[in-house]
């Protein structure tokens, strides 16, 4: 279903040189299994914490504290109540990672992403989300967090194989489908609301030794996911559903 | 005095009294202080290089993101203030042709005083 998308997302054009002692737990790896080139520097002792460069076609692009990629990566996603200390990290790590094919991604790392365009929606309280899982029974541990998001005013629309009846909740619309055609992926869509440059996705498919996906933060890109979806549940117009949950 | 190279003897000269007007100077901003300790190995590295190791340090300091604009200011900075002023201080080899600097050679209490003086307590990035 989404398998033409991830094939035509570029390869990463990214390089990411890790400036750490030699003895330095690190990230490469991490890295490496995203198909991300990745150079090494030694640090000097009694210098600087580990940390990312990031170069972009050949511009630099930033540099991440590898606290804070880590920070980022493990799960649970902690988040401070106060924004300033990690959602510039957050931010830089979409923007820096966009769009990038990842293969060999982890469930934690796929979570942390999700958790990020979640907290978005949430923070925006606007637009629509639309969630897949696997089957709509996993649907049950994320009760609680869907509820409150649905809170905010986000319209919330959520997919997967039709195997449990999900309590009804305001702000919620369900789009159970029974062709399996959903079970392989994982899709979080956010379309940013009244501000489409807020729009963000994450596409994954499960594969035998993890997910291979990527995300994005651009709005077209979300808008095609978005039109995919809407192909699971041709009977009920997405619009319809917004219009009917408020 | 050790033997690191001979980059210039008025390096010599400035560092056979190293604690001068000069010196203190240069040790009076973190960015230097941080600049010369990341070249105490000796090695002849890009000006661009470094700025990105000054960047990163301050990003994992700070746990913060640094952007492209905060090394684009360091870079300024070590252009136009730091890395002159440090070449006239006898401290580094700085070749602003081809982009590159390298510690000059020092005596042990000067190299001392660059190693202790990196635990200091940030005041100014000047």
């Amino acid at each position: 279903m989404f398998d033409s998308m991830l094939a035509s997302v570029q390869q990463s054009t990214h390089r990411f040189t890790v400036y750490a002692d030699d003895d330095a737990p690190s990230v490469d790896d991490w890295f490496a299994n995203h198909s991300v080139a990745v150079d090494r520097q030694p640090l000097f002792p009694g210098g600087p914490d580990p940390f990312v460069a990031v170069e972009r076609d050949g511009e630099f692009a930033g540099v991440l504290p590898v606290a804070v990629i880590e920070r980022l990566l493990e799960p649970p996603v902690v988040r401070p109540q106060t924004t300033d200390g990690l959602s510039p990290a957050y931010r830089a790590l979409f923007e820096v990672l966009d769009e990038t094919v990842y293969t060999s991604m982890a469930r934690r790392e796929l979570l942390a992403v999700s958790r990020e365009i979640e907290d978005r929606a949430g923070r925006l309280g606007t637009g629509s989300l639309h969630v897949s899982f696997q089957r709509l029974s996993v649907f049950r541990t994320q009760l609680p967090a869907y509820s409150k998001l649905a809170e905010t005013g986000v319209a919330i629309h959520v997919y997967g194989e039709d195997d449990w009846m999900p309590p009804a909740i305001p702000g919620v619309v369900y789009h159970p489908e029974s062709a399996g055609s959903m079970g392989e992926y994982w899709v979080v869509a956010f379309d940013g609301g009244d501000d489409p440059t807020q729009s963000c996705a994450l596409v994954a498919r499960e594969e035998a030794d993890g997910y291979r996906g990527f995300w994005t933060n651009h709005e077209e890109m979300v808008a095609r996911i978005r039109r995919r979806l809407e192909t699971v549940d041709p009977d009920q117009s997405l619009t319809e559903g917004d219009s009917t949950l408020r | 005095m050790k033997e690191n190279g001979s980059q210039t003897d008025e390096a010599r000269g400035a560092l056979s009294r190293p604690f001068d007007h000069q010196f203190y100077r240069a040790m009076a901003s973190r960015e230097r202080r941080r600049l010369l300790y990341a070249l105490l190995d000796g090695e002849e590295r890009a000006v661009e290089e470094v700025a990105t190791v000054l960047v990163g340090w301050d990003a994992t300091e700070s746990g913060t993101v640094a952007h492209p604009d905060d090394r684009n200011l360091v870079l300024l900075r070590l252009v136009h203030i730091h890395l002159p002023l440090l070449d006239d201080a006898g401290l580094v080899a700085y070749d602003d042709e081809r982009g590159t600097v390298r510690i000059a050679s020092l005596d042990e209490t000067a190299r001392k005083y660059i190693e202790q003086g990196i635990d200091a307590k940030p005041e100014s990035t000047r």
